[in-house]
């Protein structure tokens, strides 16, 4: 068995995986929320948010065979924090 | 689309991964891994259908690079429509509220609202929502589908239960005992072993016949980010793997509806 937690952290959840065994999903992160992750061959990376700072953090659900993975992220306004769609490339 | 790997390492892997979602508090022996910044990967606003909630979710993509998801739609109602993200532009899928997942053909599951208000499962292909009907209850959602277009998801029955079905040309097959979390283009469907009475739980892929391991995958089915009826039955941690077509599956004692 493999734990694949990226950060030994509070938690975390694998979402998606492809053909290729990437595994993606979300991983708390103290201090600033939750993040996506991405986890292959042993290594994981952290994936970037649309703003940070707001109430809302990251999170991946699910990867292609090309590598493009989705998810959603939070944005942080003035005026407002929600989720947003997004894909990384 | 989330697809079992083929290959028996990659379904090493995901044993290994299943075994650690189906039993967290097994997980000891870790060989945590050092995380860095993703730099290889830029984010990518997909926006929102609209609404003052402004909120929107990717739950899947398929090789093509399609997207599917849930957004807030442009009124001020307290719902959610489901979206198609291709080539830079999202198109509502109405009266989809919900899209879980999306094959390499470009033919879309999820929940949808018919006309009569119930949430149903249904399937969207070449601009048009078909409504799959439920296993004898009023609700159903689709969550999953593969490369031959087979489908599966949750329905209640006449009875008020909650039961995996599996979809494929046309007809809509009970899939209990199986709480099933997804399935491969080859017909091989994994998920959880759900006694409806509940005693000593049935042990599972060792049944399949098979000399090779079973593959199995971690699923956002029941998970947490998407409340789904499902999720609040008690199931066993036991999974079960169903060898083969899933027209051929459910053969292990329960009735077929």
């Amino acid at each position: 068995m493999t734990d694949i937690e990226p950060m030994g952290g509070d938690g975390s959840q694998a979402l998606g995986i492809n053909d290729h065994g990437t595994v993606v999903g979300w991983v708390a992160v103290p201090s600033v929320g939750s993040r996506g992750f991405v986890w292959r061959n042993g290594t994981a990376t952290i994936l970037s948010v649309l703003t940070a700072g707001g109430s809302f953090g990251g999170g991946a659900t699910d990867i292609n065979n090309h590598g493009v993975v989705v998810g959603s992220s939070g944005v942080h306004t003035a005026t407002y924090d929600s989720y947003h769609a997004v894909l990384w490339r | 689309m989330r697809r079992i790997p083929p290959i028996t390492a990659l379904a090493a892997l995901t044993l290994l991964l299943a075994a650690l979602f189906a039993m967290p508090a097994a997980a000891t022996a870790a060989t945590a891994t050092p995380a860095v910044a993703d730099s290889h990967r830029h984010i990518v606003d997909l926006g929102t259908l609209g609404g003052p909630e402004n909120q929107s979710e990717a739950t899947a993509i398929n090789d093509r690079g399609e997207v599917v998801g849930w957004s807030t739609p442009n009124t001020n109602c307290t719902c959610t429509h489901a979206f198609l993200w291709r080539h830079g532009k999202l198109t509502d899928l109405t009266p989809l509220v919900r899209a879980d997942d999306i094959n390499d053909h470009g033919v879309i599951v999820g929940v949808g609202v018919t006309a009569s208000g119930a949430y149903h499962a249904f399937r969207w292909a070449h601009g048009k929502a078909t409504d799959l009907g439920t296993l004898g209850g009023d609700f159903s959602e689709a969550g999953r589908i593969d490369n031959r277009g087979q489908i599966l998801g949750t329905s209640t029955t006449a009875d008020g239960q909650y039961h995996s079905f599996l979809w494929a040309d046309g007809q809509m097959t009970d899939l209990a005992p199986l709480g099933a979390a997804d399935i491969n283009d080859r017909g091989q469907i994994v998920g959880e072993y759900r006694p409806l009475a509940a005693t000593t739980p049935t042990p599972s892929c060792i049944s399949c016949g098979t000399a090779s391991l079973p593959t199995w995958v971690p699923s956002t089915a029941g998970s947490a980010r998407q409340p789904r009826p499902i999720s609040a039955a008690k199931s066993s941690a036991t999974s079960v793997c169903v060898p083969g077509s899933a027209r051929t599956a459910p053969s292990s004692g329960r009735r077929v509806t």
